[in-house]
């Protein structure tokens, strides 16, 4: 299981607003599939998803300014237990 | 034009080695985002099928010249994907222990030399290893890769040319992919057909689509036959894209969406795949399978470089990563001995001895230069190399052209190759030429490839203001001090010239040796030469790396001097022992390695420095020295260091003017007798009780 963070994106600031996760968690995902979309101070761009596995956690819904380095989301096995 | 197909075996590998690059670019560039990777990347999604169309033509035992875009050539090339993932997370178990990175990944045992981000870097270097290959009998080859970007660096007209007048088997492959970073690159030349260039150099040339694996080796394969077969260089052109930006943090804001559609339409690894099942070479099936093939294994490479040890921060400084013969600690040597009279020659004759001995001992040594060896010539600058032409043959003492860059690249890149080469320029005042060559190539490549590779060349460059105004009177020694991975020699008499010469063209790094024009005693007289005949001999011998040598002996006073100073020290230490003063006259010979046990020992003992040298004051090699004496030995010294250098001002011609800027024997008396006068110990000692 591995944690997600979300990716320095933006030309001068280091905060985005994520607007919407395409995937549920428990949904298959595979590296490259656009994870969610965000808005940072210049644009609205996808978020690649950067490994296989199960969307186990999403931990900042859409809606949430997040900071670049923030843990976003959970990918993992089955079973694999995501730190509360 | 409908191209062949290859075996099925060799399709699906060549589609598989596509995959695996793009594989290796796009979980290095996720797990980038990641922050998993330091510093940045180039990458080279879309341009797969020049580094595997190209590379899969290739033996282990050919080289390829990369640039700061480098990860497909190097696995197209062999380069394990564990060991280059690694190398660019900054691990110990990197292809090149993590001194190298993204920017300089390669493997000289696979025959990638660490790649060089400088752009248009390799073109000169390229010649160089080709020469080597050629040289040693082998009919290997050296592919040199670099972007539409370098076509227009000086660097690209002199490795071209070079390559093209002597024969050698290089093929220089530029990847078009019509930006040099943002800018577009038919905004920066009038002639966009990079193909077309060949023909300034009499070359053979090709355009051809990058994006298509099968054209690209159509291409390759008609190149490498002309190469191996001794027909010399070849200009290919390839047109590709690459889909990402220049580096991380390009949004890509020059280019339109539908130009990048546009490309990726022609996607070099979906077009084949979909090919190979059209043409009925492969199943779906089989693409299928060689492209997880080509996943899994970067799959493996990144959990190998994310568990990878980082490496311990002390190797950073090993003396043997930096050097191949590290510095080591040294006895100065004495006061040159006399001997047999028929011996007492001058420097000219005694560095011309001393490369005839090694060009006769060892096969692998070569000269070159600027009007070495043509008959009837000028037998190098200030005739040093008179004979050794007839005596050895062309193809060892090199005429080139007039193009330092190549000059001194194709050395770097013979060494590297695995001869041992004396590249040298007719005046010091061009080596600014080559400032990247030397700089960025020579200092570098050793540490970077890890202390795989061995750079034995010595360039000679003679200094020294002798009437001919600015540009051809500059003593740049002190430049190179401030270069880890350079060694600096300056040879101010003939015993020293042979002993630190031979010694230098053995050793395994480069080493800059600066001769100084009013020294040299060759036939041509200069105004103000001076005598320095003395005893050498016959048999070339060597002297440490790295020994000063004391010229006299004293007890109240240490003059340190290169060159004319040198002289001037030594006759003005005989007017002082009259007065009853013995100065002590040390040549420090080496700048780089720096014989700080022999001074410092002198300066102990006397308690004064003064530090003299042609070399311009302000940041002269004499600023170091002081600065470190000044420092270290703080409560041995009676009396500040003093310098007594080149005004900072450009040489002037007329002679009256340069003697106002260069340093006369009335400043170092004067010096000398500043630093007599002082014994702020004494005074401390009364003052304090």
């Amino acid at each position: 299981m591995e944690a997600i963070i979300m990716p320095a994106l933006g030309q001068t600031s280091d905060e985005a607003t994520i607007q919407e996760w395409y995937f549920k968690e428990g949904d298959t995902v595979e590296m490259g599939d656009p994870l969610l979309s965000v808005e940072t101070d210049k644009a609205q761009l996808d978020v690649e998803c950067v490994a296989d596995g199960i969307l186990l956690k999403i931990v900042t819904p859409a809606d949430t300014i997040v900071t670049a380095g923030t843990v976003i989301a959970y990918i993992g096995d089955e079973g694999d237990v995501v730190p509360e | 034009m409908t191209q062949e197909h290859f075996s099925l075996d060799e399709s699906l590998h060549l589609l598989e080695e596509m995959v695996l690059i793009r594989q290796f670019e796009q979980v290095a560039y996720l797990r980038y985002l990641q922050g998993e990777i330091p510093g940045t990347l180039h990458q080279s999604q879309g341009q797969e099928a020049v580094a595997v169309g190209v590379c899969s033509l290739l033996r282990k035992e050919d080289w390829i010249t990369s640039t700061h875009r480098p990860h497909g050539h190097a696995l197209a090339k062999g380069l394990d994907p564990s060991a280059g993932m690694a190398e660019i997370y900054g691990r110990a178990t990197g292809c090149l222990g993590g001194r190298g990175g993204s920017m300089h990944l390669g493997d000289p045992d696979l025959g990638i030399l660490p790649s060089i981000a400088i752009v248009g870097g390799g073109i000169t270097l390229a010649p160089g290893i080709a020469t080597a290959l050629k040289q040693r009998g082998t009919d290997n080859i050296v592919v040199c890769f670099f972007g539409d970007g370098a076509v227009n660096e000086g660097a690209f007209h002199e490795g071209v040319n070079y390559a093209a007048a002597f024969n050698l088997p290089v093929i220089f492959v530029c990847e078009n992919n019509m930006y040099g970073a943002s800018t577009p690159f038919h905004e920066t030349t009038r002639n966009v057909n990079v193909a077309s260039r060949g023909a300034a150099y009499g070359i053979p040339s090709e355009q051809a689509d990058g994006m298509d694996i099968r054209a690209v080796r159509a291409a390759t394969q008609r190149a490498v036959d002309t190469a191996r077969s001794g027909k010399g260089p070849v200009l290919l052109e390839f047109l590709t894209y690459r889909y990402v930006g220049h580096s991380r943090g390009d949004a890509r804001g020059y280019r339109t969406k539908e130009e990048e559609a546009s490309w990726q339409a022609k996607d070099p690894i979906k077009t084949y795949g979909t090919t190979l099942v059209e043409d009925g070479i492969a199943t779906e099936e089989q693409v299928k399978e060689a492209t997880s093939r080509g996943k899994k294994r970067i799959a493996e490479a990144l959990k190998y470089a994310q568990n990878a040890p980082w490496p311990d921060p002390e190797t950073a400084l090993a003396p043997n990563i930096i050097y191949g013969n590290p510095p080591q600690e040294v006895q100065g040597a004495g006061p040159l001995e006399p001997g047999a009279e028929d011996r007492v020659i001058s420097i000219a004759d005694a560095i011309r001895e001393t490369l005839d001995s090694e060009l006769e001992t060892d096969p692998s040594l070569i000269l070159l230069g600027e009007d070495v060896g043509v008959p009837g010539g000028f037998g190098g600058a200030f005739g040093v190399y008179q004979g050794l032409a007839e005596k050895y043959g062309r193809d060892r003492v090199i005429d080139t052209p007039i193009s330092e860059k190549a000059i001194i690249g194709a050395a770097i890149g013979a060494a590297i190759g695995g001869l041992r080469t004396v590249p040298d320029l007719q005046y010091a005042d061009f080596v600014f030429e080559a400032m990247d060559e030397l700089v960025n190539e020579a200092a570098k490549q050793r540490y970077m490839s890890n202390g795989k590779l061995t750079i034995p060349m010595v360039l000679r460059c003679p200094v020294g203001a002798s009437q001919r105004g600015a540009q051809h009177a500059q003593c740049p020694e002190s430049f190179f001090m401030h270069v880890p991975g350079i060694k600096v020699l300056c040879i101010s008499d003939p015993y020293t010239a042979k002993g630190a010469l031979t010694a230098a063209i053995r050793d395994d790094d480069p080493v800059l040796v600066f001769e100084h024009k009013l020294l040299y005693g060759a036939k041509r007289k200069e105004a103000g030469s001076i005598d320095t005949k003395a005893y050498v001999p016959e048999e070339n011998f060597e002297l440490p790396v790295g020994q000063a040598r004391i010229r006299r002996r004293g007890t109240d006073a240490t003059i340190l001097a290169t060159f004319t100073e040198l002289y001037a020290a030594l006759e003005l230490a005989e007017k002082f022992a009259e007065e009853g003063i013995e100065i002590e006259v040390i040549d420090p010979v080496w700048l780089s390695p720096f014989d700080w046990t022999t001074v410092k020992d002198s300066v102990r003992r006397t308690g004064r420095l003064v530090i003299a040298h042609e070399a311009h004051l302000t940041s002269g090699w004499g600023a170091e020295v002081s600065a470190r004496i000044s420092d270290e030995l703080y409560e041995d010294l009676k009396a500040p260091v003093r310098r007594v250098a080149s005004r900072d001002i450009p040489m002037p011609f007329s002679p009256p003017l340069e003697a106002a800027v260069l340093p006369q024997k009335e400043h170092i008396e004067a010096a000398l007798r500043s630093v007599l006068a002082m014994d702020h110990r004494r005074v401390e000692l009364v003052v304090g009780g």
